[in-house]
C-alpha cells in the first residue's frame, strides 16, 4: 500500500519544534498520562493492561511444560509475540504476522531475554526431559502511539506478576515466577527534526527515525533499536539516553507499586 | 562496525564464538564524513560507561576503514592501478 506523505502535519510539527512544542501540549521529554493494572486476564497466568494516552494493549503469560533442546538440557524457554490487528488502528491489516508485530516482539523479547531477569535454568524441572516453556502474548488494542514502551511495560509487568501453574500439570506447587529485575524500553521518535519522548501517532506518522533503549535496574543497557530512515548525531543519542534513565526509574517504580497491589 | 564484551571486557570486531557467547553486541552504521549513525542495534549487558567505550571503538575503527577505502578507491583512479 503506498504511504500518502503528510506534508502538512511534517511542517506542522516543524513549526511546533521551532518554539519547543508539541501537537498535545505536552513538554519534548514529558509523557502522556500511564496506567498499569495486573492480573486481568482470566485464563493467563500472568497479565497486565496498559495505556499510555490513547494506546492500549494486553499482555498474558502463559506456561507449557515441553521438552529441552538437545544443546540446553537445562534451560527452560522464553517467546514473545506481539499481534497487531486492524483493531488497533487504519494502517494495521488482517492477515499473517506483518514485519512491524515482528520487529515488536522482538525488540521487547530482547530486551527481556538480554536483561537475564528470568533465569532459564530456574525453569527447569527435569535435566533433559521436562522444562517450562514461558509464553508471552502481547495484543494491540489502540495504536495511538508509542505502542513499543506499552507493549515492554505490559510484557515485564505481566511476566513479574505470573504465577507458575505447577499444579496443574502435576509437577509440584505453583510459586510465583522468579523475575530478578525489571527491564523497561524508552522510546523516542524524531518529530519536526528533533527528538521526543513518548511519541504520539501523529508524531510517529509526520515524523522520522525512531530509538528504542531497554535498560535494566542499574541503568545498564539491554538492548538498542533504531527503526526507519534517519540518522542521528552521538550527542543526540546521549541526549536522549539520560532522558530515557530518568523514565525507566519512573516506570518501574510503577510496576513496584502495582506489583505491592 | 561492531563491538561487544566478553568476559567484562568491551572489545572491538568480534569473531562468531565471541558474538554468540559473548555478553553484549553492539553493530552501528556510522557515516564517517559526518559522524552520524544510520544503524544502531544493541544486544547484552552494557554499562553507560562500556557503552560509551564500545562507542568510541566503533567510530576510530569506521574513520580507520573510511581512510583506507579512500584510499583503495584513490589508486585505482588517480594511479591508474587496480
Amino acid at each position: 500500500m503506498p504511504q500518502l506523505v503528510p506534508s502538512l502535519l511534517r511542517q506542522e510539527l516543524a513549526r511546533l519544534a521551532e518554539e519547543d512544542a508539541r501537537l498535545d501540549g505536552r513538554g519534548r521529554w514529558e509523557a502522556r498520562e500511564i496506567t498499569l493494572e495486573t492480573d486481568c486476564l482470566y485464563n493467563a497466568e500472568g497479565s497486565a493492561k496498559v495505556t499510555m494516552g490513547g494506546t492500549i494493549v494486553y499482555a498474558g503469560v502463559k506456561f507449557e511444560l515441553r521438552t529441552p533442546w538437545p544443546d540446553r538440557p537445562t534451560q527452560g524457554s522464553l517467546m514473545c509475540g506481539a499481534e497487531l490487528r486492524p483493531v488497533a488502528g487504519r494502517k494495521y491489516e488482517p492477515g499473517p504476522p506483518s514485519p512491524q508485530s515482528i520487529e515488536l516482539s522482538r525488540v521487547v523479547d530482547r530486551g527481556i531475554r538480554e536483561s537475564g531477569c528470568i533465569d532459564m535454568e530456574s525453569l527447569c524441572i527435569v535435566p533433559g526431559e521436562k522444562v517450562w516453556g514461558v509464553m508471552i502474548d502481547i495484543h494491540v488494542l489502540s495504536d495511538q502511539g508509542n505502542i513499543f514502551d506499552a507493549c515492554g511495560l505490559a510484557a515485564i509487568a505481566a511476566l513479574r506478576t505470573a504465577v507458575v501453574p505447577a499444579e496443574r500439570f502435576d509437577v509440584g506447587e505453583d510459586h510465583k515466577l522468579q523475575v530478578s529485575s525489571t527491564p523497561i524500553m524508552a522510546s523516542f521518535t524524531r518529530a519536526g527534526g528533533r527528538f521526543v519522548y513518548d511519541p504520539s501517532e501523529e508524531e510517529e506518522l509526520g515524523g522520522d527515525e525512531r530509538i528504542h533503549i531497554t535498560l535494566g535496574d542499574e541503568g545498564h543497557l539491554h538492548s538498542l533499536q533504531k527503526g526507519l530512515k534517519g540518522v542521528f548525531t552521538p550527542a543526540e543519542f546521549a541526549e536522549i539516553f539520560d532522558e530515557a534513565q530518568k523514565h525507566c526509574v519512573e516506570l518501574r517504580k510503577l510496576v513496584a507499586k502495582e506489583e505491592g497491589n | 562496525m561492531t563491538s561487544g564484551k566478553i568476559e567484562d571486557t568491551v572489545v572491538l570486531d568480534l569473531d562468531k564464538a565471541e558474538d554468540n557467547y559473548g555478553q553484549a553486541d553492539l553493530p552501528v552504521g556510522i557515516l564517517p564524513n559526518t559522524g552520524e549513525i544510520a544503524f544502531l542495534q544493541m544486544d547484552g549487558d552494557l554499562s553507560p560507561d562500556e557503552y560509551n567505550l564500545a562507542m568510541e571503538y566503533n567510530f576510530k575503527a569506521a574513520k580507520e576503514i573510511h581512510e583506507i577505502m579512500v584510499e583503495a578507491l584513490q589508486r585505482r583512479y588517480e594511479g591508474g592501478e587496480a
